[in-house]
Parts: structure tokens; sequence; C-alpha cells
């Protein structure tokens, strides 16, 4: 299938994006220790991707506006309007990237948000009965992912041109 | 890049003052250490919200070089300088006394020596917002990323938009007589320096 006229949809920190418009790329720009998820639903070309930053709200207060900040709230949450839209859960491909170590201190592993994150995320899907089809995470260095919506082809790549089918 | 200001206008004229104290406290001890003068020619305070920050030390996917510290003692935040690249190696140039345009890549000793300038930038920084605030501030050890402005803004305000839904950022560009040199310094602090600043 040619789709002409393609529109990158950028998805910004702490944000969720869905949608089943085949013209759209979704988009993640600059991956440290954030995790995109992207989810895609082949039969109803549908799909779904989040920007998570941190792996769970540590702080007693509401998730507030953006629930999709935090990994155990946004994957539920993506999934869950996945699902209100029409997908069905066995018809899901979930692949994820990011989880960097971008900064490293001595003694200091507070900074290894990116690890934590990708715990979570695994924990977060394992909880949803869903099974991670691929991922590229971890590592030292930034990445951006593009998602093209028609085919459901994920591509990660880093400053160094690193460039990943995932 | 300014967002809409939803702070209360006395802790952005606290942090203005603060921002002030500290930052020439800063271009001075970068000028010592470079054995340049500098003068600031931009300063400015800005509040930006978690959908602005991705630019704000560059485009997301562009190279930059950025040099992290963390600050504890009496209470705890961030510090990241970020530089494009080519500014990074005119810097590693002037700190070392070599002919501008010799640094061409960043090899250990160069990321040393911006190490050093980020230590040496935070400690000043910190000692004069210390004096003000009556806090003693200590800086971590530095890390120097070189990577893509999103990635590393993204790690390092993941955690402070946790407790806030926008930060505060001082921009600071500055110039020697012959060149301005432009760089992003974040200050990045913890709830109780907010308070303090009050």
């Amino acid at each position: 299938m040619v789709v002409t006229n393609q529109r990158i949809v950028h998805v910004g920190m702490g944000e969720l994006t869905i949608t089943n418009d085949v013209s759209v790329v979704l988009s993640c720009v600059g991956l440290g220790s954030c995790i995109a998820l992207c989810v895609y639903d082949p039969v109803i070309k549908m799909g779904g991707m989040a920007h998570m930053l941190l792996p769970a709200c540590r702080i007693s207060h509401d998730v507030g506006l953006l629930p999709s900040k935090y990994i155990n709230t946004g994957t539920p949450l993506l999934i869950e309007r996945m699902l209100k839209q029409g997908s069905q859960k066995q018809d899901l491909i979930v692949k994820i990237t990011g989880g960097a170590r971008m900064l490293a201190i001595p003694g200091n592993s507070q900074l290894d948000i990116g690890q934590k994150n990708i715990a979570e995320v695994n924990a977060a899907l394992t909880r949803e009965c869903l099974k991670i089809c691929n991922a590229d995470v971890g590592g030292e260095f930034g990445r951006s992912v593009t998602f093209q919506v028609d085919c459901g082809r994920i591509t990660v790549k880093s400053i160094s041109g690193r460039f990943i089918d995932l | 890049m300014v967002t809409e200001n939803t702070q209360p206008a006395f802790t952005l004229a606290s942090w203005t003052k603060l921002a002030k104290v500290g930052s020439t406290n800063a271009v001075s001890g970068l000028a010592q250490m470079v054995n340049k003068d500098f003068t600031i020619t931009t300063l400015s305070i800005e509040e930006v919200s978690m959908r602005n920050a991705t630019n704000l030390i560059g485009k997301p996917e562009e190279m930059v070089v950025g040099i992290y510290l963390l600050f504890t003692g009496n209470t705890t935040g961030q510090i990241l300088l970020a530089f494009h690249p080519t500014t990074a190696f005119e810097l590693v140039d002037m700190a070392m006394g070599v002919d501008s345009g010799s640094t061409t890549s960043l090899g250990e000793m160069e990321r040393s020596v911006l190490g050093e300038m980020g230590n040496i930038v935070g400690t000043f920084f910190l000692n004069g917002v210390a004096d003000c605030v009556g806090l003693r501030l200590m800086p971590s050890p530095p890390a120097v990323v070189e990577d893509m402005a999103g990635a590393l803004i993204g790690t390092v305000l993941a955690e402070a938009f946790d407790a806030n839904e926008s930060i505060f950022v001082i921009k600071l560009v500055f110039s020697t007589s012959t060149k301005e040199i432009e760089g992003r310094f974040l200050v990045l602090p913890s709830i109780e320096l907010h308070s303090a600043a009050k």
C-alpha cells in the first residue's frame, strides 16, 4: 500500500497519541531515559505511542493532567484507549525503545532512571497480559523513533547513525 | 522561549535576584579558568512547561555537549551547562591556551577540561546563591555528555517534572571582547530552595 502525503505527529514528553490515520507517522524525538511505548493493531491499522518519563508517581498527589508521564499509569491508559477504539488485545503488537543511562556520576544510582523505566514498562505490560515483541533499550545514548501507522514499521535511530528497524 | 507565567511575581523576582548573583559569580569563575574577560550579554529567567522543555538546549535531535552536576547540602538540585559542540571546542581551546580551532572532537582530556569547567561554574554559582539564602550547597563530580539535546534534557528534567508542572530556567549568553559564546545554563532547584528564594 502506498501512502502519499505522510505527516509527522510528534509525541512529546508525557504525551500519548493513538490514531488510525494511515497517513500519520508518530514520532518521539530525543529519547534519553524516557521510554517510548509503541503499540500497533495491524487488523484495523491503528497505532499508539506514549512518551513516558518515570516509572511511577512518587508524590502522593493526583497524576493530574498527564497520567502518561508515568509508566505505571500511561501503559494501561494507552492500551485502554486502543481497546475503546476497537482494537482486540490479542491483535496488539507491542514494542519499546529508550531507557538509556545518559548521565553517570559515581555513587549516584538515582540517575539510572532508564533502567527503572525499562523494569516498570516490562512489569506494566505483564500486568496487561501483553508480551513485548521487540525492544531497543538501555545503553548510554539518545534515540529518536518513528512509527508508520500504515504498515506498523518502527524505526529507531541515534545521533551516531545507528539505525534499527524494530 | 517564555511560557505563560503561572508563578506569583514575587517568586520570579526573588529568583531573578538569585540568578543574577549566581550567574555573575559563575561567569567570573569561567573567566578565571580560561583567563579571558567575559561579560554577560543576556540573562533571562524563564518558566518552562514540560511541553516546551525539549527545545530548551537546542532542537531535540541536534547534538549538544552538556556538563551536568547535582548539588547537595542543605538542599538539592541539578545544574546543566549546554553548548553547541563548536562552542564547547572553543571553550576547551581557551582553557588549554591553544589556538582557536585546535579542538575538533572530545577525547578524554577535552572531557576532563569541560568537566572541570562545569565544576568551577557550578561551584561559583552555588557559592553566590548560598551566600544570599544562607544555605550550604555543594556540587557533585561533573558528567560530560555529547548527544541529542532532547535526550539529555529529557533525562535531566524527568524527576524535576515529577514534582512540578513547570520549572525555572536561567538562560545565559556571555561573550569575550572578540566573540559571543552562547551557552544554556539551567538550574533546577528542589522545593526547599524554591522556598528559600521567596
